[in-house]
C-alpha cells in the first residue's frame, strides 16, 4: 500500500441540473471518455448526454428469476413427488400438481429476481465503497443535498490539469480543483 | 397562458398540480426531512414510544402464557380452529399492501404524487408484515416446532407438504418481507447519504456513513439503480398481488362454502391495498401534522389517497356484491345458506358493520369537501380499518357453522384474544416511532425529482 | 418533459369522404363472408355458437375501449391523449355490437340451453354425433338406479379418446362416472313432464320449508330422485334440473332480453356521451368537458363494471347453466382490456402507414400500449389461473366438470394453446422493452394476442354446443369466416365513426404532454 498521494482527477460545480446537462452533453461532444456526474437525484436523458450505454443489469436479473424458477420447481417436485411422494387430496402426484406448486415457483422467482437486482446494482456499482476520493472535496457534501459535480479522471486520454481545467471553466463549472488519491 | 401559481385543490386539465408546495427548493426539501430526526427529541416522542413499549409488552406477556398454556387459553372450539390469529393475521398482511402498491404500482403508472408519501407507507408495510409474521408462527400451537414451517426434511426424508396453501403462504410472506425490505432500502440509500453528509456528530457519521454504502450520486450509479428500481418495481407488482391471493387460497382452495369462491383472489387483493392506504391516511393525517410536512404531503396527495379508498372500497362492495349473487345462482343450497347465514345469523351484527365500514363509509368520499378534509378523512379511515378487521373476522368465523350441525358454535373471544391483537399494535407502533425518529420518512431524492426545476429542460422554450 | 415535439397537423384532420370506399369494401366483405359461413355451416346451433365467439371477442374490445377511455379520464391520464380517439371509434362501435346482439338474441334458443327446445334426436342429426352420446336419450325419469353401475359406465378419464368411449369400459362401482344417458334436460317431452312433477314436487317443498329448516332437504329431494350420475360428463342430472329450476326467474327468455336491453342502453349511454363531449372539446377547445368527462367516468364505471359482468354471466357462463364462478366477470374484462390494446396497437399501425397521424403517436406510446397490453395479459392469466386452481383444488364435481369438458373431446390440445399463446409464448417474448418500442413487433404481437383471446372465448363457448354433452372439438371454416366477416364490420364502423372526426383530440388540455412524454 502506497501512502503517496497521486493526482485523481478534476472536480467542479455546476449551479443547476440544466447546467450539468448541458455541460455533460459539451465533454461528450468534445471527446472526453472517463468522466462522470454527480447528482442529487438522477436526471433524465442524463445518459444521452454523458454518452453511456445501457446497463446489463436486466440480463443478471433474468438469470437469477430463472434459477429462482429452477430451484422452486427442483424442491417441490424432487421432495414431494421423489423422495416422499405425498398424495394430498386425491390429485396426481408430482408434475400431475404442477398447478399446486406454481404459487412457490412464482415467489421464489421473485424472490431471486430481486436479489439479482439489488445485489446486482449494488456490486456493479462498485459498493460499498466507503472510501471515495471525491469526499475529500469539502464543498461535495452538497451533492446530496442541491449540488452538481462533475468529474474528470486522470485515466482519460484527452486529461491534462490545465486545459481541462480551462475547458471546466469554459462551460460553466466554478471551483474547478484537483482531487489528489 | 395558463396561471402558473396554482392551488392545488383547483382541477387545471391544462396544468399539473405542483407536487411540491409553498415554493421549496431541493435545499428545503432536505432540510424539511432530515431535520426530523436531527433536531432533539421532542418529549411526547419519549411518551409514545413508552406507550408503545408498554403495549409490546402485553403482547409478550399474552405470548409467553400462550406458549405455557396452549392455544386452549383462546375462544377456540372444534369447528373454529382459526379464530383471531388468523383474522389478525390477514389484518396486518393486507395493511401491509399500501407500501408496496404505492411504490411499485403508482411508480410504473408514473404518479409521481407517490414520491411523498411512499417512504413512509413502505416503512409501514414492514411494520405490518412483521405484525402479522407474528401470528402464524404463535398460533400453530407448539411454538418450538415452529421451523417446521421451513423446507427442512425429517430423518425419514419426509418434507414439508408444497400442495398446501398454508405453505405457500410461507413463501409469499417471506418473500414479500424480503423484497419489501430490499425496495425499501434501495429506496433509503441516496437519502442516507443526504443523513449522512449533514450528519453532526460521530456516531451519525458513521452510522449513516456505512448505511448508505458510499453512495455519491454517480450517475453511472444512478443508470443502474433506477434499472434496479424499475425492475424492482416491475418484481413487486405481481408480488403484492400474489400475497394476497395466497392469503386468499388459505380459505378458497377448501370446499367450505363461504369461503371456496373463485373471486376472492382479486377481491383480497382489493381490500389489502383499501385497508392499507386507510392505515396510511389514519397515520398520514397525524404524523404530516406534527412535522409540519403540509408542503410536501399536500392534500392533493391524501386526496388521491381517498380516490383509491373510494375506489377498492367500491370494488370490495362488488364482490360481496358478486358473492352473493352466485351463492344465489349456483343453485347450491349450502353456498346460499352460508351466505344468508353471514347476513342474518349469528354474526349478522359483524357482517353489517363489515358492509357499513368498508362499502358505505368510503361512499363520502364522492364528495370533495370529505376528500379534502383532513379530520374527516381520518375519521373515515378508522372506519375502514375497524371494517377490514370485521371482514376477516365474517369471513374466519363462516367456520362456526360446519356440515355437522350438532358442532355449531358461537366463538367468543377471551381476553387473551383480545391481548394479543391490542398487542401487535405496541409492536407496531414501536417500529414505527423508530422509523420516525431515526430515518429520513419522505423519499428525498425522490421528491426533489418531482421540483420543475430537476428537469433539465425546464425553462426551455418550445 | 417538454422536448417540444410536434405532430403533422395535416394527417390527423378528419379523413372525411376519403375513407368511404373502404368503408363499402369492409362493410360489403363483412357481410359476405357471415352471409358465406351461413352456407358452409348448415347447422343452426353450431353456427351460432361460432356466431356467439366472435361476438362476444370484439364486444370485448368495444366494452374495454369504453372502460379504458373512462379510466383515463378518471385518473387524468396525459399520455394517452394521442390515442384516445382511436379508442374512442372502437367504443362508439357499440352500436354494430347492438345490431350484432340481434341474432343472438332471435336465436338464444339455438345458443343456451337453458332456453332450448330442440330435441336430442335432431341435435344427433344435425350434428352427425357418434350415437353413442344419444343411445339413451329417451331415457326418463324414473330409471332405476342400478343403471349407474351396470350400463354403458365409463372410467372417466380425461380425454379419454372415442373409440375407448365406444367399447364401453365397466368403471368400478366406486368411481365417479358415467352414465350414457344424457339428454339436453328439457328436450323430450316425457323430460317436460317429469320436469313439471319435479317443480310440484319442489312447491311442495317449499310449503314445507316455510315451516321447519328444510333447506336441504329439497336437495336430497333431488338426488332420491334423478339420482345418478351422468357417468361420461360427470353430470348429476339431478344438479342440472335443480339448477334450472332455481335459477329460471335469472334464466328465461324475457328477463335474458330486458337484462341486455339494460346492457345496451348503459353502455350505448356511456359510449356516445363520451365520444360527443370528446369530439365537442375538439370544436369548442373548453377545458370544462374534460373535467367533466372525469366526473361522469366516475359513477360510468361503476354502472359499467356491473354491466359487463351480467353480460359475460348472462352470453357466456350460462352456456353451462349449471356452472358458476364469481371471478368470471373480471377475467372477460382482463381479456377486454388487453385485446383492446392490441386492436388500438393495430389500428395506430395501419394509420400510420397509410399515412396518418403522424408525429401524434411514435414509439414512446407503443411501448405503453405494448405495456399495457402485456399486462393485460398477465392480468388475465391472473384471474384465469386463479380460478382454476381454486376449482382444480377444491375438487367439487359441479365446477370441475366445467374444465374436464375441456379436457376432452379433443378440446385438450386447445387447452394447451390457450396457455401458450394467451400466457407462455407472449410472457416470454413480449417481455423486453425492445420488443414493445419496436412498431412491427408491437403490431404482431397484438395481433397474436387478438387470436389468443379469440381462442380463448372459442374454447369457452364451442364445448357447449350440446351442452350438456361436450361437442367434440371440430373447428369449421364458418368459424373463422364469421370472425372475419364481422372483423369487418368491426372496421367498417370504426372508419365510419372516425370518418368525419379529427383523429386526435386535437384541443385537448393534455395533448401536449401526450406528444413530448417519454418513458423511463
Amino acid at each position: 500500500m502506497s501512502t503517496q498521494e497521486k493526482e485523481w482527477g478534476l472536480i467542479t460545480e455546476f449551479k443547476s441540473a440544466k447546467d450539468i446537462y448541458h455541460a455533460a452533453e459539451k465533454l461528450r461532444d468534445s471527446g472526453f471518455k472517463k468522466f462522470e456526474c454527480y447528482t442529487p437525484f438522477p436526471i433524465h436523458g442524463m445518459d444521452d448526454a454523458m454518452g453511456i450505454k445501457a446497463t446489463k443489469l436486466p440480463w443478471l436479473i433474468l438469470a437469477c428469476g430463472l434459477t429462482g424458477l429452477a430451484t422452486a420447481t427442483g424442491l417441490q417436485v424432487i421432495t414431494n413427488a421423489d423422495l416422499y411422494p405425498m398424495i394430498i387430496g386425491g390429485k396426481p402426484n408430482g408434475v400431475g400438481s404442477l398447478v399446486a406448486f406454481l404459487p412457490v415457483m412464482f415467489e421464489l422467482s421473485v424472490l431471486f429476481s430481486a436479489f439479482g437486482a439489488v445485489f446486482g446494482m449494488i456490486g456493479i456499482n462498485g459498493l460499498p465503497k466507503l472510501y471515495n476520493p471525491v469526499f475529500k472535496h469539502e464543498a461535495f457534501k452538497k451533492v446530496t443535498d442541491d449540488g452538481f459535480f462533475i468529474s474528470v479522471s486522470v485515466d482519460d486520454p484527452k486529461y491534462n490539469t490545465q486545459k481541462t481545467t480551462e475547458f471546466l471553466e469554459k462551460i460553466g463549472g466554478k471551483d474547478v480543483t484537483v482531487i489528489n488519491d | 397562458m395558463i396561471d402558473m401559481t396554482l392551488d392545488p385543490n383547483a382541477d387545471n386539465p391544462a396544468q399539473r398540480t405542483p407536487l411540491v408546495q409553498g415554493g421549496m427548493g431541493f435545499k428545503d426539501v432536505s432540510h424539511a426531512v432530515c431535520d426530523i430526526s436531527e433536531r432533539k427529541t421532542p418529549k411526547i416522542w419519549f411518551l409514545c414510544l413508552a406507550a408503545a413499549l408498554s403495549t409490546l409488552g402485553l403482547l409478550k406477556t399474552s405470548i409467553l402464557y400462550l406458549i405455557w398454556e396452549g392455544t386452549g387459553i383462546w375462544g377456540l372450539n372444534n369447528p373454529t380452529y382459526w379464530g383471531w390469529a388468523i383474522v389478525n393475521f390477514v389484518f396486518w398482511v393486507g395493511i401491509g399492501h399500501a407500501g408496496t402498491l404505492i411504490s411499485a404500482i403508482l411508480f410504473l403508472l408514473r404518479q409521481d404524487w407517490r414520491t411523498g408519501v411512499n417512504r413512509f407507507a413502505e416503512a409501514m408495510t414492514l411494520m405490518a408484515v412483521a405484525c402479522a409474521g407474528v401470528f402464524p408462527g404463535i398460533h400453530i400451537g407448539r411454538v418450538w416446532a415452529a421451523y417446521w414451517l421451513f423446507p427442512i426434511p425429517n430423518q425419514m426424508t419426509l418434507w414439508p407438504n408444497f400442495h398446501s396453501p398454508l405453505l405457500w403462504d410461507v413463501f409469499a410472506v417471506s418473500t414479500y418481507a424480503t423484497v419489501s425490505l430490499l425496495f425499501w432500502y434501495v429506496g433509503l440509500i441516496p437519502d442516507l447519504a443526504t443523513m449522512r453528509d449533514r450528519a453532526k456528530t460521530k456516531y451519525r457519521k458513521i452510522a449513516y456513513g456505512v448505511l448508505s454504502l458510499g453512495w455519491t450520486g454517480a450517475n453511472k450509479h444512478w443508470q443502474r439503480y433506477e434499472k434496479a428500481y424499475a425492475i424492482l418495481a416491475a418484481l413487486a407488482t405481481p408480488l403484492v398481488l400474489s400475497v394476497h391471493t395466497i392469503v386468499s387460497f388459505d380459505f378458497t382452495v377448501s370446499n367450505l362454502p363461504g369461503w371456496h369462491t373463485t373471486i376472492f383472489p382479486p377481491y383480497f387483493v382489493a381490500g389489502a391495498v383499501f385497508s392499507g392506504f386507510a392505515m396510511v391516511i389514519t397515520l398520514m393525517t397525524v404524523v404530516r401534522h406534527i412535522y409540519k410536512l403540509e408542503n410536501l404531503i399536500t392534500i392533493r396527495h391524501l386526496e388521491n389517497m381517498c380516490k383509491i379508498i373510494l375506489l377498492t372500497g367500491t370494488l370490495v362492495g362488488y364482490a360481496y356484491a358478486m358473492e352473493f349473487f352466485i351463492a344465489w345462482y349456483s343453485g347450491v343450497e349450502f353456498e346460499s345458506y352460508a351466505f344468508i347465514n353471514r347476513a342474518f345469523g349469528q354474526y349478522g351484527w359483524a357482517y353489517f358493520i363489515m358492509i357499513g365500514c368498508n362499502v358505505i363509509s368510503p361512499q363520502f368520499f364522492w364528495f370533495k369537501w370529505c376528500r379534502t378534509n383532513v379530520v374527516f378523512m381520518f375519521i373515515i379511515s378508522i372506519f375502514v380499518n375497524i371494517g377490514m378487521w370485521f371482514e376477516r373476522f365474517v369471513i374466519t368465523m363462516t367456520l362456526n357453522n360446519d356440515f355437522l350441525p350438532s358442532s355449531w358454535d358461537y366463538y367468543s373471544p377471551t381476553i387473551w384474544d383480545v391481548s394479543t391483537f391490542v398487542g401487535s399494535f405496541g409492536l407496531f407502533f414501536t417500529l414505527l416511532l423508530l422509523f420516525l425518529r431515526f430515518l429520513p420518512i419522505v423519499a428525498i431524492s425522490e421528491v426533489k425529482n418531482c421540483i420543475p426545476e430537476a428537469d433539465p429542460h425546464h425553462g426551455d422554450h418550445h | 418533459m417538454g422536448h417540444g415535439k410536434n405532430f403533422d397537423e395535416k394527417t390527423v384532420v378528419a379523413p372525411g369522404a376519403k375513407w368511404n370506399k373502404a368503408i363499402a369494401i369492409f362493410g360489403l366483405a363483412g357481410i359476405a363472408l357471415i352471409a358465406i359461413a351461413c352456407f358452409t355451416q348448415p347447422n343452426k346451433a353450431q353456427f351460432m355458437h361460432s356466431y356467439l365467439t366472435s361476438f362476444m371477442l370484439f364486444l370485448s374490445i368495444t366494452l374495454g375501449a369504453l372502460g379504458f377511455t373512462m379510466i383515463n379520464h378518471i385518473t387524468r391520464a396525459g399520455w394517452s391523449v394521442t390515442i384516445r380517439r382511436v379508442q374512442e371509434g372502437f367504443m362508439k362501435n357499440i352500436w354494430l355490437m347492438a345490431l350484432l346482439f340481434l341474432p343472438i338474441l332471435f336465436f338464444a334458443n339455438e345458443i343456451f340451453s337453458w332456453a332450448d327446445s330442440r330435441d336430442g334426436k335432431t341435435l344427433e342429426a344435425e350434428l352427425k354425433l357418434d350415437t353413442y352420446h344419444f343411445t339413451d336419450a329417451h331415457h326418463g325419469h324414473d330409471d332405476h338406479a342400478e343403471e349407474v353401475h351396470d350400463n354403458h359406465s365409463q372410467d372417466d378419464k380425461v380425454a379419454a379418446p372415442k373409440e375407448v368411449i365406444k367399447k364401453e369400459l365397466v368403471a368400478p362401482k366406486d368411481k365417479i362416472g358415467g352414465h350414457p344417458e344424457k339428454n339436453r334436460v328439457r328436450q323430450t317431452q316425457e323430460i317436460s313432464e317429469a320436469q313439471d312433477a319435479a317443480e310440484a314436487h319442489i312447491e311442495g317443498e317449499e310449503e314445507e320449508e316455510a315451516h321447519s329448516e328444510g333447506a336441504h332437504d329439497a336437495h336430497d329431494a333431488h338426488h332420491a330422485e334423478g339420482g345418478r350420475f351422468d357417468l361420461a360428463h360427470g353430470r348429476h342430472r339431478a344438479h342440472l334440473e335443480h339448477s334450472l329450476h332455481v335459477k329460471h326467474s335469472y334464466l328465461n327468455q324475457s328477463s335474458f332480453t330486458q337484462r341486455a336491453i339494460i346492457y345496451f342502453i348503459i353502455w350505448i349511454a356511456l359510449a356516445f356521451f363520451m365520444f360527443k363531449k370528446s369530439t365537442s372539446q375538439d370544436a369548442d377547445g373548453n377545458p370544462q368537458t374534460t373535467i367533466l368527462m372525469g366526473k361522469a367516468s366516475a359513477p360510468g364505471l361503476m354502472l359499467y363494471a356491473l354491466s359487463l359482468t351480467f353480460a359475460s354471466f348472462d352470453w357466456m357462463m350460462s352456456l353451462d347453466y349449471a356452472w358458476f364462478s364469481t371471478i368470471y366477470g373480471v377475467i372477460y374484462f382482463a381479456g377486454g382490456i388487453m385485446c383492446m390494446h392490441a386492436a388500438t396497437v393495430l389500428a395506430v399501425r395501419v394509420l400510420q402507414s397509410k399515412g396518418y397521424l403522424q408525429g401524434a403517436v411514435d414509439q414512446e406510446h407503443y411501448h405503453d400500449l405494448g405495456k399495457l397490453m402485456w399486462a393485460f395479459m398477465i392480468f388475465w392469466t391472473y384471474t384465469a389461473l386463479s380460478q382454476y386452481l381454486i376449482i382444480w383444488y377444491a375438487d367439487i364435481p359441479e365446477e370441475t366438470i366445467w374444465f374436464l369438458n375441456r379436457y376432452k373431446e379433443g378440446w385438450l390440445p386447445v387447452t394447451y394453446i390457450v396457455i401458450a399463446s394467451h400466457f407462455l409464448i407472449p410472457f416470454a417474448f413480449f417481455m423486453s422493452r425492445h420488443m414493445k418500442r419496436n412498431k412491427n413487433i408491437c403490431a404482431f404481437f397484438a395481433a397474436w394476442l387478438i387470436i389468443a383471446e379469440f381462442i380463448y372465448i372459442y374454447w369457452q363457448v364451442m364445448p357447449t354446443v350440446t351442452f350438456p354433452i361436450t361437442t367434440p372439438f371440430s373447428p369449421s371454416i364458418a368459424d373463422a369466416l364469421i370472425f372475419l366477416g364481422m372483423a369487418g364490420l368491426y372496421v367498417a364502423a370504426f372508419l365510419l365513426n372516425l370518418k368525419n372526426q379529427n383523429l386526435i383530440p386535437v384541443r385537448d388540455p393534455r395533448l401536449k404532454e401526450s406528444v413530448n412524454f417519454v418513458n423511463l
